[in-house]
């Protein structure tokens, strides 16, 4: 018994060296939040109309694109992840039934994209740390 | 992977600031963009904060007509209240030493 724990110990082991951990836990977002980031959260400066510019799938107005991102923090399954250039945390809402995606800070006051992924859903899996399943 | 992705990024972001004169600064609220460019990095829209502390909005793209990598849009964020209490853009000012004076712009 002691032997099978010490080498359960070193296995252990062995994967903190490798830098192997427990995958990153999805966020709990409660309901609540998610009609707070919904109703609240902003684009920064200009950041809605470039955003509608350049991903305008399926809306045909800016106010429709700004109320499918908000729409998609609503149904989408929440999950973190890193931003590739800053390192930032963002929080991320995909909705699998519309391949739509939106992005938050992690404070949930910012609105930092909304896109259709034309990949489905692994676009969001391969963001750095995604937490998504 | 994703570091030596940043890295091809950063470089260019560089060369296209350098073209409009903007050798020193810092990125704040980046996003990768979901499109795929030559080069195999990602679309990035976001903010540069300008050692002058002057804010710009971009969007790195690609032009396939001239073949090059492109800041498309690019404006000059004039009033910058709304972002006096963006901790990302507090985080920008303190990369380049300009503290918190004047996050109020010009408007």
């Amino acid at each position: 018994m002691s032997r099978l724990i010490a080498l359960l110990s070193v296995a252990l082991l062995l994967l903190a060296v490798a830098g192997c951990s427990a995958p990153p836990q999805a966020p709990a977002v409660s309901s609540a939040e998610r009609e707070k980031y919904a109703a609240e959260a902003q684009w920064a400066p200009g950041q809605l109309e470039a955003h509608f510019q350049k991903h305008p799938q399926g809306y045909g107005t800016l106010e429709e694109y700004d109320r499918g991102a908000r729409d998609t923090i609503l149904k989408g399954t929440a999950f973190t992840y890193l931003d590739r250039e800053s390192g930032q945390g963002h929080l991320g809402f995909y909705d699998g039934s519309s391949g739509r995606f939106t992005a938050l800070t992690l404070d949930g006051r910012r609105i930092a994209t909304h896109f259709r992924s034309d990949q489905g859903d692994r676009y969001v899996r391969q963001l750095p740390e995604s937490t998504y399943r | 992977m994703s570091g030596v992705r940043r890295s091809e990024t950063r470089g260019i972001l560089r060369r296209l600031l350098a073209k409009r004169g903007i050798g020193r600064f810092a990125l704040f609220l980046t996003q990768q963009e979901g499109k795929q460019l030559p080069g195999g990095i990602e679309s990035l829209s976001g903010f540069v904060l300008t050692g002058a502390g002057e804010v710009y909005g971009f969007w790195l793209d690609w032009d396939g007509l001239e073949g090059e990598y492109v800041l498309d849009p690019w404006y000059r964020v004039a009033d910058l209240s709304n972002l006096a209490c963006d901790p990302e853009y507090h985080r920008a000012r303190r990369e380049l030493g300009l503290g918190d004076a004047g996050v109020m712009g010009d408007g």
